[in-house]
């Protein structure tokens, strides 16, 4: 079981500085990278990966920089990218197998693992059909068979439901828990129940930094007492929605049904309620805590 | 010698060890590392049916501009088979111009068989290609103009250098144009770059020989750092990443 290290990490790009002195141990478990747009996750997994060369700063896999392990690195990793590339000539099927076969897989193995990953994204009836012709979800899900191919030990995923419904959502969620045994599973992504219900452990980034870290009851501990519910009057609603973060606003009859995150009672008659992976994040981006 | 015979194995604790073993042994990943020559057959396998063709079209069609273009005055000669042999270029390139294209390069770089293997073993393959056509027309077109062989090379090898610079440059100063247009403007441009001696007065004159070698060597020092950068793009990765 190898365990990830980064030390210090920063990666400057000309004018900014994408990410700032990230530092965390990674051993067996899932981890979920939230945070909005902007916020420095791509960039990490870039580096975790070895696409992108830290500016500052080392990662090692059980203390030997992966630079230095190069091929013994790329042995063990399993990647899916936010800008997913494919062949559009190539099949399902022939697509799957030239990875394969790129991954180093053993050709005795190669055609069985294709077909069983297929089979577990639900690919299958499709492994003939070329790839110019998926869906969007369709590419996500080759995507993620793509990155299961050789059984990694890291595997890394980029914003991987993106493009997925519901329930092609609820299917990978448990494909990822499944497949977390023995392995480190970094996801990135902006969708909070895409970590709520698989990640073991939470970072939120924001501008390049880790905001905090941890399980997700010592997440939403910070949040305790910062999250209000009320019932109010269309104007006063639209008063608060611009004072407060607000994390839900549904309308019923002639009111309005406020969720909100602050410091103190936002309103009189507001009650405070027990907060979700959501209130924290709401609650952390809007100012920092640490 | 007694001692010995009253030796008794415990088969039990035997078979538990071996077990132990045997399940140890299963749980160990088994890796596989193939060789440049396995990692050259895996990107030869997965080229494309249509690079074949267009490969084997381009040889075919060297024969004929052999065939039908040889008693062609000679400025004329070598500005066409300078340019056919750069349009060869542009074709055999054409898979480590696939490689940077399709987003496939950031995922490319993460595998076992990385991007710059990837990209030497296409370099390599565009490379036979070009050898190919440029032997085609150096053996059956140079002999024809007696102790002009090595000349004839020359001026075919300076534009070819040239435009291949140009080539590797503009995969990754225009990945944001659509690969056909790229390839069709890489195309355009490095034909110009054949053709331009030929509008240069007396630039064929025995007394520009040393002005060509010296345009070979300028060539080929140019030809090396593109290749050096090409290696440097995908060691640095910002480049190789859409977003």
């Amino acid at each position: 079981m190898p365990e990830l290290k980064l030390e210090g990490v920063t990666k400057r790009f000309k004018q900014k500085e994408a990410v700032k002195n990230v530092s965390m141990n990674l051993t067996e478990g899932v981890y979920g990278f939230l945070g909005e747009n902007g916020a420095g996750k791509t960039t990490l997994l870039r580096m975790l990966c070895g696409v992108l060369r830290p500016t500052e700063g080392m990662i090692t896999c059980d203390n030997v920089d992966i630079r230095t392990l190069d091929g013994e690195y790329r042995h063990m990793l399993g990647y899916l990218p936010q800008d997913f590339g494919y062949y559009p000539d190539f099949t399902a099927k022939r697509y799957l197998n030239y990875l394969a076969a790129c991954k180093a897989l053993p050709r005795e193995t190669a055609a069985s693992k294709t077909l069983e990953y297929m089979e577990l994204v639900g690919l299958e009836e499709h492994q003939n059909q070329k790839i110019k012709t998926f869906s969007g979800g369709m590419l996500r899900r080759l995507g993620i068979a793509q990155a299961l191919l050789n059984e990694p030990e890291i595997l890394i995923l980029d914003e991987p439901t993106s493009g997925l419904d519901p329930r092609e959502r609820i299917r990978f969620r448990n494909i990822i828990s499944s497949l977390s045994k023995d392995r480190i599973v970094i996801l990135s992504t902006h969708i909070v129940s895409d970590v709520e219900y698989i990640a073991d452990e939470i970072m939120l980034m924001k501008s390049g930094r880790i905001l905090c870290q941890g399980r997700m009851d010592s997440i939403t501990k910070a949040a305790e007492g910062k999250v209000w519910e009320c019932t109010v009057s269309q104007q006063e609603s639209d008063r608060l929605n611009d004072e407060f973060a607000i994390c839900n606003l549904r309308n019923v009859e002639s009111s309005v049904h406020l969720r909100i995150v602050a410091e103190k009672c936002p309103v009189k008659g507001a009650r405070p309620v027990e907060p979700g992976l959501e209130d924290a994040y709401l609650y952390y981006m809007g100012g920092e805590r640490e | 010698m007694e001692e010995y015979k009253s030796l008794t194995i415990d088969k039990e604790k035997k078979e538990r060890n071996l077990e132990e073993i045997r399940r140890a042994a299963a749980a160990k990943k088994v890796r596989n590392y193939p060789n440049f020559i396995q990692s050259m057959l895996i990107q030869l396998k997965y080229r494309p049916v249509f690079m074949w063709m267009l490969e084997g079209v381009c040889l075919g069609a060297a024969f004929a501009v052999c065939r039908y273009f040889k008693s062609w005055p000679g400025p004329e000669l070598f500005t066409v088979c300078a340019i056919f042999l750069v349009l060869s270029g542009n074709i055999g390139f054409a898979g480590l111009g696939r490689l940077f294209s399709r987003n496939m390069a950031e995922l490319e770089q993460t595998l076992y068989l990385n991007l710059k293997q990837m990209a030497a073993i296409q370099l390599l393959f565009g490379g036979i290609l070009d050898l190919l056509v440029f032997g085609i027309f150096v053996l059956l077109l140079g002999p024809a103009r007696a102790g002009e062989t090595a000349v004839f090379a020359l001026y075919l090898l300076v534009p070819f250098v040239w435009a291949d610079v140009w080539i590797l440059w503009a995969f990754t100063l225009l990945r944001g144009i659509t690969s056909g247009l790229r390839q069709a403007g890489t195309a355009l441009l490095s034909a110009a770059v054949a053709a331009a001696p030929y509008f240069i007065p007396h630039i064929y004159d025995r007394s520009c020989l040393p002005l060509w070698g010296l345009a070979l060597l300028a060539g080929g020092g140019a030809l090396v750092l593109a290749v050096k950068r090409i290696f440097c793009v995908i060691e640095g990765g910002e480049e190789l990443c859409l977003s």
